[in-house]
This record gives structure tokens, sequence and C-alpha cells, in this order.
């Protein structure tokens, strides 16, 4: 479970301060303005930036002074998810080995993921040549290797076409179910995600502002 | 700011373009005269004291840029806004004066090249290249001193822009990133032959000159190039820094590893820009190696400028042409195989 509470950090506009509980499994879908504080709360969880005051626990271990790679939680973002010098198949070792020295068994396990991704034929192809869907699965592939129960998704699909973010919505549910992932996601699109998270959080100036059910949300909006 | 100031420091301590084109001493520069009161008149004290005035007016100007970059600031990367302008079917008076000011501006830049290497080829017979002891050693010197003093100049380079980086992304106290950026501007005030005459003093009673000059050549010419190495490599290296910090952080990318196999490899592009840069600026020397050069050591730049003063045109012309093979080859190979990949 985790359990944050009143963490707190001074961005330009104003000083957050967010509380929230999140059961493990859950998969939590972040709404809010541009602005208003959503992806400051992955990379407070992340460890990207450290908050002044408050706590985060995960599974009643204080994690706020931990280092982002010793933390139970692997992130994809909107861009900058790959390296562009390496080829997909490094891209995807750098989950179980930074230093790109890997053993056979490690070698297996990336290569169980490039076939469970279907990105097996791309192995060595180089990021540029790769369709923005596809870059998201290497970089998804990475996360599945990395072993991680916590995901924050940070607008990751925002740059695909609809068709395409539903595809990696379903991937995504996928994994959920067969690793038991908890899911953190700020949504560009929140009604694409209505079928897929357990509940929305509506974040306003740095403060959690309510909790929705998707099907309450569905009604508001229609 | 930083750019005109950096601007002004080349033409502030313009050596070599007054020593070759000079008019004689009614139109001589401090440096050119410390030059002649060492190696031509060798007057020491008198060398001293004009470096004296040199280092004042050059205290004086870093303080100015000094003030003037008070608010300057190392973006996390550079964003270029270029406004291209809407040129309406009408405006051909706009457009063609636009064509004749690029003309101009690469006919100026074109045809002294162009008449260098026609003059060159006439005079210059390959045959008697290869006959040339001179000239071969001076080519010997220029890519051995150029090489080393490049790469030297981005290594320390890179590794100055680390400091930068951490003092800046992690620490936060960009301050001191200001003020460190700056001091590897300072040879830019500070001018090269005023550091050699100063090493030739301190040395000359120590050691051999003659024995040490290639260690003294190559760091001067480090010293001289790195303001350059750190504009090319700069915003690549915070931008890089920056953008995968996250990336970096979030999969325990950290150390040495880090620099080899991630940061270094994604900057190839501007590290062969740079390399062939600091190369080819410090092959073309000609103010550090005219004081320690020797006949035993010596550069095309150097064999060249002394062929112009015994008037030995053809010898020059073969320098030159060497020379500019030489400098073009190594940008053109910098650019093709180690550049962005297409």
């Amino acid at each position: 479970m985790i359990k944050i509470q009143n963490i707190s950090v001074n961005l330009d506009a104003f000083k957050t301060n967010y509380s929230l509980n999140v059961d493990n499994g859950e998969w939590i879908g972040i709404i809010g303005q541009s602005g208003s504080g959503k992806s400051t709360l992955l990379n407070l969880i992340a460890g990207f930036i450290y908050a002044e005051s408050g706590s985060i626990r995960i599974n009643s271990i204080e994690i706020n002074s931990i280092h982002p790679s010793e933390r139970p939680v692997s992130c994809l973002f909107q861009e900058n998810n790959l390296f562009p010098h390496l080829s997909v198949y490094e891209n995807i070792a750098i989950g179980i080995s930074p230093s790109l020295k890997l053993n056979a068994g490690e070698k297996k396990q990336i290569q169980d993921t490039l076939d469970y991704l279907n990105l097996s034929d791309k192995s060595n192809s180089d990021i540029g040549m790769l369709s923005g869907g596809e870059r998201q699965r290497v970089a998804i592939g990475r996360i599945v290797l990395s072993n991680k129960n916590i995901l924050l998704l940070d607008e990751p699909f925002s740059q695909l076409d609809p068709n395409l973010r539903i595809e990696m919505l379903n991937l995504i549910r996928k994994i959920r179910d067969e690793k038991q992932l908890t899911i953190i996601m700020v949504l560009h699109t929140p009604i694409e995600a209505i079928n897929y998270v357990d509940r929305f959080i509506q974040i306003k100036n740095g403060r959690i502002n309510r909790s929705i059910k998707p099907t309450e949300y569905s009604l508001e909006i229609s | 700011m930083i750019t005109s100031a950096i601007i002004f420091c080349l033409c502030f301590t313009s050596f070599v373009v007054v020593l070759i084109l000079g008019g004689g001493p009614k139109y001589s520069i401090i440096e050119v005269a410390i030059y002649y009161a060492l190696k031509i008149e060798f007057n020491i004290d008198r060398a001293v004291a004009l470096g004296i005035i040199q280092i004042v007016l050059a205290s004086v100007l870093a303080l100015l840029i000094i003030s003037f970059t008070k608010n300057y600031r190392i973006e996390p990367y550079i964003k270029i806004n270029l406004k291209i302008p809407n040129i309406q079917s009408n405006n051909y008076k706009i457009l063609t004066y636009d064509i004749f000011i690029i003309l101009v501006g690469i006919a100026v830049f074109l045809l002294p090249i162009i008449a260098l290497i026609v003059s060159c080829l006439k005079v210059s017979n390959f045959y008697s290249l290869i006959g040339n002891t001179g000239l071969l050693n001076s080519l010997y010197w220029t890519i051995i001193l150029g090489f080393s003093s490049g790469i030297l100049s981005v290594l320390l380079s890179i590794m100055l822009l680390m400091t930068l980086k951490i003092l800046i992304l992690k620490y936060k106290i960009k301050w001191l990133a200001v003020m460190i950026e700056l001091s590897g501007n300072l040879i830019l005030i500070l001018p090269p032959i005023l550091l050699a005459t100063g090493i030739f003093l301190s040395l000359r009673n120590i050691f051999n000159i003659q024995q040490i000059a290639p260690y003294v050549i190559i760091g001067i010419n480090c010293l001289t190039t790195i303001p350059f190495s750190i504009r090319i490599l700069g915003s690549d290296y915070i931008r890089i820094s920056s953008i995968y910090s996250r990336l970096f952080d979030a999969n325990n990318i950290r150390g040495i590893s880090r620099v080899l196999k991630y940061e270094i490899p994604m900057m190839r592009s501007s590290i062969a820009t740079s390399l062939a840069i600091s190369i080819t600026l410090s092959m073309g020397d000609l103010g550090v190696i005219s004081l320690f050069g020797s006949t035993d050591i010596r550069t095309l730049p150097l064999y060249i400028y002394q062929s112009l003063g015994s008037y030995r045109m053809d010898n020059a012309a073969e320098g030159i042409l060497l020379l500019l093979i030489l400098t073009t080859s190594i940008i053109f190979i910098a650019e093709q195989i180690f550049g962005e990949k297409k």
C-alpha cells in the first residue's frame, strides 16, 4: 500500500500538499489542469524531487530519503524514455543491468521480453527507426524487466494516435494483471481510461481535490 | 552578452594578424611588442613591463565582463526560435537584396581561399614536397602538437562541464558554476603570448626551453581552445544531463559507466566538432610557436611565416597548401565519420 501524508514541495506558483492512500494492485488515474501539480506528485513518489515535509510510505517503509533506483517504482514518461544511441535490445537490458554486462540468464530474460512485446525482429534496430508506439513498447519492456511492483505513468501515450493509445492501455492492463502492479497514471485524455482505472484523483493547485469513480466521472462529462 | 564578450576578446588578442600584416612599430599592439622584445631585442625588462601593462588592461576587461554578465545563466538547454519571414510573391526587391547580401558574403569568404589555392597550385610541385625535409618536419610537428592540444582541450572541457553540471543540477550553486565557466574563458582576456612569455621567463633558468617546448606549446594551445570547446560541448552536455536525468536516476546509471556508456556516446557529434575545431585552431597557432619554436620544432604556420619573411614564396605556398588540406580533411573527417548519424 502507498500511503502519502502531507508531502509538500515549493513550486513557482504554489506549495503542494498531497495526502493519498493507494491500495496494492489499484490503478489510479490522475486528472487536473495543466500546471496543477500532477507530474510533481509522480516525481515525489519516484524520488526525482524530494519532499520538504511529510511522508511517503510503501508497505509501511518510509521512502522519502531513498534514491529513485532503490524505490520499488518504475516510470514511463511522455518522452525521453529511451537512450537514442542504444539499440532496442540494450534499452530493454538497462532494466536489469545498467552497465549492460549481461549473463546468460539475463540474456534469456531480455529475449523473452522482446518476444512478449512482439519486438524480436526489432532487437538490433536503432531507436530512431521505430514508430512512437514501438518506442513506448521498448520502454515498457524495460519496466517489465525491472520487476518493480509500482508503475508511474506520466502521460506516456499522449503523443500516439487514439487507436494506439487504447492498444497501449490494453497492454498495460495485461502486464498489470500478470504482475499484480499498482499503477498511478497521469492522464491527458481521461475519457479513454474510464474502462481501465479503478478511480480518478483530481488535483488542483498542488492538492488532491477529490476522488471520483470512473462511472461517476463518465456521468459528469455526459 | 557572453558571446559578444568572447568576440571582443578575440579581437583584443589579435596577435597573429598584427604580426603578419602589421605596419611596423607605429601600428603594433602590446602582444607583438612583447614578442619583439623577447625574440628580436631580447630585452627581458621591456617584455616584463609590457606584460604588466597587458595584464592591467586584461584585468579591467575581465572586471567589465564579469559586471556585465552578473545575471548570466547557464540554461539547461538552448531553445532557438527562428521566425521565418513570410515572403510575399510581390516582395522581389527584398528577396533580391537578400540574395545579393548572401552572394557578397560568400564571395568575401570564398574568393581569397580560391585565389590562395590557385596560386599555391601554380608554384607548388608535389615532387618537391617529398624532398623538402623542412616542410615535412613542420607537418610532423603540426600534427603532433595540434592533435595533442586538441584532444587535451576536449578532455579538460568535458571535465570542466561535469563540474559545472554537478554544481548547477545537484548543488544548485549557479554563481560558482558561472565563475568556473568564466575561468575557462580567461585565456581570451589573458593572451596566449602573454602566458607563453610568463612561462618562458619562469622556466628559462630551470629547464632547457627547447626540451620542454612541445609540452608548453600543447598546454597553452589547449588552454586557448578550451573556451571554444566549452561553447560547443556545453549546451549539448547540459541538455543531455537535464532531459535524461530521470532515466539515469531511475535506472541507477551513475559514475564512470554513465559518462563512458551514455553521456559521451550521446555527445558524439558535438565532441567530433569540438575536437576538429580545437585541433585545427591549435594547428593554425602562430603566437606560442613563434616564441617557443626553433629550427627543430616548427609547425606549418611558423614555416610559412619564416618562408614569407625570407621571400621564399614557393615554400610558403607549399606550406599553405599543406595546411589547408590538413585542416579541411580534419573538419571533413569529423563531420562525415564522427558527426550526427543521418
